[in-house]
């Protein structure tokens, strides 16, 4: 049986994972699925830190930020959808019309 | 572990109903009548619905609050000013939408999701309420940024937007994560009573989630060093859009700020003013100078929009009534003058051809050459913004500077007022250079224009265009709203 702090420990380097991901990869699917390392890393430690204090509020954030990081996968891959429809290409360092 | 429902006040929370209402109304009248002038008059109408609903909760005194939502003075206010912002950009929109080939049918509807979004903001009382309805207002910003599908800019602002947006979510949500272990609660009246019970300093897992909650809104407000996405979704993104974008939804956040930071956080809160400090000084510097040298009118608004969220902070961080007091009226001024100015712009763009970057919009500051003479409406009333935003006396931009100064040479950072009244004269190089060029005498063949814009486009900037004036002339009632709500916050 694992104690709540290293499933927090988990939490941390899923989200620690995602950002670095994020800064580092140039695909924008790979983006988007970062971004839902961070999300569900942020989602472990609601859980572990709900063991941790007895309230049950965690595990219900959990629940909303699940909705809420579908959602934003949603509306995220249309608009993917639609980049590449247009430029067929999911590099961000191509998507540079719009700069200084 | 037992799960208590909240009570629910449904009478004090009517004028959210109503928007969500009529969003979800406006989506249905899309689907059976595919007119999108009836989507855009359904808004409307739910808008003034919920804005006499809003004004016949104003100034009573009864404060309202479960553990999810708190309806006081403070929350009505910005309803108020939401639901007018909101009202203003359907207004803006009309011409816009029709001349750009934008989906009106979804368009209008989703305008009146983020409204919602904004005003559920103000009103959260727990940590949970706040992010959904912060991703309610992103969400809905997301696909407002990229409604105009048939243009690659559009759908380029979206992809960084909602990319930048997304990943400063992921530090926000992390951030409550650790506030909530740390605490125990998400929420904020509970919060405050831990907090305010702490002995021997605050624990570092607090600390470390209160600075991700702030570099996931600083996200969402375009603070240096978050800003980096700003300029190209709000040059990329509809121009009525970018108008909310700069007004509604950075007035959303910022509102949340000040709750929290006078609620909950209220015994961290001195420990950010030396941070803050700094980025006030860099909003400011940076934006001004990045403005100083762009040719895009967009963008340059975008830039100098960043500037305004350092003047902002510069009363955030005297932590007074006065700075809040400053913080509310300044951001109703600059809501006016932000969709005016946005309006303007929207209001030039021509019909027809959108398929390729700025195409049939003026976008370039070259565009704006002599067009008082062709264009005289936009023109004047495009002037007075940039003289309310530069801060000329007799406009709204004035007296929300001065206050914003004021309480911060009162808390006693002098320098910092002096820093911010030396990046307003920088301001006004830029803002005076478009209006002076806006002025400038007609070249002997520059080609006759017609003038463009719908009169009803027309006369709405009219009235911007007097309010900004009357503002600037006669503050007094707007001062005596902002009093009523700032003593309704810190009497949580």
């Amino acid at each position: 049986m694992l104690a709540a702090d290293q499933y927090l420990m988990v939490g941390v380097v899923l989200f620690g994972i995602g950002v670095i991901g994020f800064l580092t990869r140039r695909n924008v699917v790979v983006l988007l699925m970062c971004i839902e390392l961070m999300i569900n890393g942020a989602g472990l430690a609601f859980v572990s830190f709900c063991r941790q204090t007895g309230s049950l509020e965690g595990q219900v954030f959990v629940l909303f930020a699940m909705v809420i990081a579908s959602v934003e996968i949603a509306v995220g891959l249309s608009i993917v959808l639609l980049v590449f429809r247009n430029r067929a290409t999911l590099d961000v360092d191509e998507m540079e019309v719009l700069k200084w | 572990m037992e799960i208590t429902f909240p009570a629910v006040n449904i009478d004090s929370t009517v004028p959210q109903l109503i928007v969500a209402l009529f969003a979800i109304l406006a989506l249905l009248v899309e689907v059976f009548s595919r007119s999108s002038r009836m989507v855009f008059a359904t808004c409307l109408v739910g808008l003034h619905i919920a804005l006499l609903r809003s004004l016949m909760q104003w100034g009573r005194g009864i404060p309202y609050e479960s553990s999810l939502l708190a309806v006081d003075g403070y929350t009505t206010f910005f309803n108020v000013l939401f639901i007018l912002i909101a009202m203003i950009t359907l207004a803006i929109s009309l011409s816009y939408v029709e001349n750009t080939r934008v989906d009106g049918g979804k368009y209008y509807p989703l305008v009146l999701f983020a409204t919602l979004g904004m005003m559920l903001l103000v009103s959260s009382m727990d940590l949970l309420m706040m992010f959904l309805s912060l991703e309610l207002l992103s969400i809905s910003m997301y696909m407002l940024v990229g409604s105009q599908r048939d243009k690659w800019v559009s759908t380029e602002a979206a992809i960084k937007y909602i990319l930048t947006g997304a990943f400063a979510s992921g530090f926000l949500l992390f951030g409550i994560a650790l506030v909530y272990g740390a605490t125990g609660t998400i929420s904020f009246s509970k919060m405050e009573s831990i907090l305010g019970g702490l002995t021997g300093g605050v624990p570092p897992m607090l600390q470390i989630g209160i600075a991700l909650m702030m570099v996931g809104l600083g996200f969402k407000i375009a603070m240096v060093p978050f800003h980096m996405w700003a300029p190209d979704v709000y040059e990329g993104a509809p121009t009525p859009i970018t108008g909310l974008l700069s007004t509604g939804s950075k007035i959303a956040v910022v509102a949340l700020i000040l709750r929290l930071f006078s609620n909950p956080f209220i015994q961290v809160s001195s420990q950010w003013v030396g941070i803050l400090w700094v980025l006030a000084v860099l909003s400011m510097t940076l934006g001004n100078v990045a403005a100083l040298l762009q040719k895009n009118v967009k963008r340059m608004l975008a830039y100098s929009s960043i500037a305004h969220v350092g003047y902002l902070l510069v009363a955030f961080i005297t932590l007074s009534t006065r700075g809040m007091e400053a913080i509310l009226l300044y951001s109703a001024f600059y809501a006016v003058m932000g969709l005016a100015a946005f309006g303007c712009i929207a209001s030039l763009t021509r019909a027809g051809g959108s398929t390729t970057a700025g195409e049939g919009e003026r976008l370039k500051a070259e565009d704006y050459t002599s067009l008082g003479y062709t264009q005289p409406v936009q023109a004047a009333i495009l002037s007075i913004c940039l003289l309310s935003l530069a801060g000329i006396p007799l406009t709204a931009g004035f007296i929300g500077k001065l206050y914003l100064f004021g309480a911060a040479v009162n808390a006693g950072f002098v320098g910092l007022a002096v820093i911010a009244v030396l990046n307003s004269a920088v301001s006004l190089y830029y803002y005076l250079g478009l209006m002076l060029r806006m002025y400038a005498l007609p070249g002997r063949f520059a080609p006759a224009e017609e003038p463009v814009g719908s009169l009803f486009g027309k006369l709405v900037l009219l009235v911007l265009g007097v309010t900004i004036i009357a503002l600037g002339i006669y503050p007094t009632p707007l001062i005596g709203a902002v009093k009523g709500a700032v003593t309704a916050l810190s009497a949580l």
